[in-house]
C-alpha cells in the first residue's frame, strides 16, 4: 500500500539575490508564475505552492495541468521529498522514483556503457538487475555502437533515448514524471509511450505533469489543475481537462 | 482507512538521511573513484599526474628551503614532503567544501540521494588524491635513506581519523556555505595564512622557545603532526593525538546537529 498525503502544503522560495528594489510592488501577481511577496523588510520570496491538500492512493494516476509556472514541477519535487514543504505537512509511503530532470544522471565525458554503470549506482538498481540492464538498454535505445562512445558525441535526441532508458530502469512504486519527452522523434515517442504504459502498470501511484492531452488521456485517470500554486480543480481526467480547456479558450 | 499516515519531523528525516548516507558507502566510494577517472580521462599518466606535480613541488621547494634555512636536505625534504602532502588534502577539502551542495544542485533537485553522500564523495575523492601524493612523499623519504618503523603502522589509525574529521568539517562548511556565499573566500584567506603559521615549511625547533606556545595552540599543527610523524617513522606526541581525537568528536557532533537542523532548508538555498 503506497500513499501520498498532503495537508495544507505550501512552498516559499526565498530569494537571496536579484535587486529587490526593482520589484514594482511589495506584493505582485504576474500573469504567470507564483506570487512574489515580501517576507520581511529585507527578503523577498516566491510562493510556488499555496495551501495544497491532496490524498493519493494505490491506483491513482494523476495528470498535473496548468500554465507555465503554476507549480507543477515544484509539486512533483515536494511529492518526491526533494523539497520539504515550508508550510503544512506531507506523508510519503512507498519507493518514489522521480523522472524529473533526465539530464541529471548523464555524464557527457563518459561512454554510454559507463553511464549505464554509473546510473545503476546512482539509482540504486539492485545487483540482480544490473547484469541484464545493459542489454535491455541496447534494445530500447537502438543506439548500437554509439553506446561505446562518449555521450558528448550524441545528438540531443540520442541523449534523450539513453537518459529515458536509464531513468525507467528503476522499479518504482510511486512514479513522478515531469514533462520530459521534448526532443524525441516519432519512433522513439512510440517506444517511450509503450514503456510508460508498461511502467505505469507496475507502479501503484503515478503523477505526470504534461501539456499533451493525448498522453494525459492515455496514462491518467485523474487530473489536478494548478494555478498560482493552488489546486483549482481535482477530479476525473475528462472533467478537469474539459474545464481547463474551456478556461484557456480552446 | 487501512493506511498509516507518517508525517515525519524534518529533524527526524535529516537524521535518517545522515545515517543512510554514511551507510551507502558503495555509492560515495564509487562516485569518488568515478570523479578521479573522469578528471584524468585521455591523459597520458592519468592520476599519476597528481603524484608527479606534487613530487615536483616538494623536490624544488625542499632543495630551495633546505639551502635557505641551512638544513640538511636528506632530513628536511621528507619532512617538507610529508607536511605538504597532508596540507594539500586538508586545504583542498577546506577550500572547496563550501561549494559541495551548490555544485551538486542538479542532482539534489532531481534525484533522491542522501545529501551526506555528496559530502562523503567529495572528501573521499580528495582522499584518493592524497593517497597518490602520499606515495610520492613516502618514496622520497625512503630514497633519501629513511626507514619505515613499527610507528608507521599508526597511519592505519590516523588517516581514517583524519578522513572522519575532514568529512565532518566539510559537512558543516557545506551547509553554511550553501546559505552564505561569503564563506568560500573567507576560508580561502584563512587557509592561506594558516599554511605559513603552521610548521610545514619550517620546524617547531626553528623558532625561539618563547614563541613555541604559538605552535602548541594551533590545532592544524596537531592534525598534521599525527599523520606526518608516522610517515617519517616516529610516533606523534600524545597531545597531538588527543587534539585530533577530541577535535574529531566535537566536529562529528556539531556536523550531526547542524545537518539535522538545516537539512530541510538546503534545497531552497541552492
Amino acid at each position: 500500500m503506497s500513499h501520498l498525503i498532503l495537508e495544507d502544503v505550501s512552498v516559499d522560495f526565498p530569494i537571496y539575490d536579484g535587486s529587490q528594489r526593482s520589484l514594482r510592488r511589495a506584493l505582485a501577481k504576474a500573469s504567470i508564475g507564483g506570487t512574489i511577496f515580501r517576507r520581511d523588510q529585507r527578503h523577498v520570496a516566491v510562493r510556488a505552492l499555496d495551501g495544497i491538500s491532496m490524498a493519493l492512493h494505490d491506483g491513482d494516476r494523476v495528470g498535473l495541468i496548468g500554465h507555465n509556472g503554476a507549480g507543477k514541477s515544484t509539486l512533483l519535487r515536494v511529492l518526491a521529498g526533494l523539497f520539504l514543504p515550508t508550510g503544512g505537512r506531507i506523508s510519503i509511503d512507498g519507493r518514489v522514483s522521480p523522472l524529473l530532470n533526465l539530464g541529471s544522471i548523464i555524464d557527457h565525458e563518459m561512454t554510454g556503457y559507463e553511464n549505464i554503470e554509473h546510473a545503476a549506482v546512482l539509482l540504486e538498481i539492485p545487483a540482480r538487475r544490473r547484469r541484464t540492464l545493459a542489454q535491455e538498454i541496447e534494445e530500447f535505445t537502438d543506439l548500437g555502437d554509439f553506446l561505446a562512445l562518449p555521450v558528448k558525441t550524441y545528438s540531443a535526441g540520442m541523449q534523450l533515448r539513453l537518459s529515458f532508458a536509464l531513468m525507467t530502469a528503476q522499479e518504482p512504486e510511486i512514479l513522478l514524471v515531469d514533462e520530459v519527452l521534448g526532443v524525441g522523434d516519432s519512433g522513439f515517442l512510440k517506444k517511450a509511450a509503450a514503456r510508460m504504459t508498461e511502467f505505469h502498470q507496475q507502479t501503484s501511484i503515478m503523477v505526470l505533469a504534461s501539456h499533451n492531452d493525448t498522453q494525459l488521456y492515455k496514462l491518467c485517470n485523474k487530473a489536478a489543475w494548478l494555478e498560482y500554486g493552488r489546486v483549482v480543480r481535482f477530479g476525473p481526467i475528462d472533467e478537469v481537462l474539459t474545464a481547463y480547456k474551456a478556461s484557456c479558450g480552446t | 482507512m487501512s493506511f498509516q499516515k507518517n508525517f515525519k519531523h524534518p529533524f527526524l528525516l535529516a537524521h535518517h538521511d545522515f545515517f543512510k548516507g554514511i551507510r551507502s558507502w558503495s555509492l560515495w566510494f564509487g562516485l569518488g573513484i568515478h570523479d578521479i577517472r573522469i578528471r584524468y580521462k585521455r591523459t597520458l599518466l592519468g592520476p599519476l599526474w597528481i603524484t608527479a606535480s606534487q613530487a615536483a613541488t616538494f623536490i624544488c621547494m625542499g632543495m630551495l628551503f633546505s639551502a635557505v634555512l641551512k638544513n640538511d636536505v636528506t632530513d628536511y625534504l621528507p619532512y617538507l614532503a610529508a607536511g605538504m602532502v597532508i596540507w594539500s588534502f586538508v586545504s583542498a577539502v577546506a577550500n572547496e567544501s563550501a561549494q559541495i551542495f551548490t555544485s551538486a544542485h542538479h542532482v539534489i533537485t532531481s534525484l533522491r540521494i542522501p545529501l551526506v553522500v555528496h559530502v562523503l564523495r567529495f572528501v573521499f575523492r580528495h582522499l584518493l588524491v592524497f593517497f597518490h601524493n602520499f606515495a610520492a612523499a613516502v618514496a622520497a623519504f625512503l630514497i633519501l635513506g629513511g626507514h619505515l618503523t613499527a610507528a608507521s603502522s599508526f597511519l592505519l589509525v590516523s588517516v581514517p581519523l583524519l578522513f572522519i574529521m575532514m568529512s565532518s568539517a566539510a559537512l558543516i562548511v557545506a551547509v553554511v556555505g550553501a546559505r552564505f556565499r561569503d564563506i568560500a573566500p573567507v576560508i580561502g584567506i584563512v587557509m592561506q595564512l594558516t599554511f605559513f603559521m603552521t610548521p610545514i615549511m619550517w620546524r617547531t625547533s626553528d623558532i625561539p622557545n618563547a614563541s613555541k606556545w604559538w605552535v602548541t595552540i594551533n590545532p592544524w599543527h596537531h592534525v598534521i603532526e599525527v599523520v606526518r610523524a608516522p610517515m617519517l617513522g616516529t610516533m606523534p606526541a600524545p597531545l597531538s593525538v588527543e587534539v585530533l581525537l577530541f577535535g574529531t568528536l566535537v566536529l562529528v557532533a556539531l556536523a550531526y546537529v547542524m545537518f539535522c537542523s538545516f537539512r530541510h532548508r538546503i534545497a531552497y538555498w541552492l
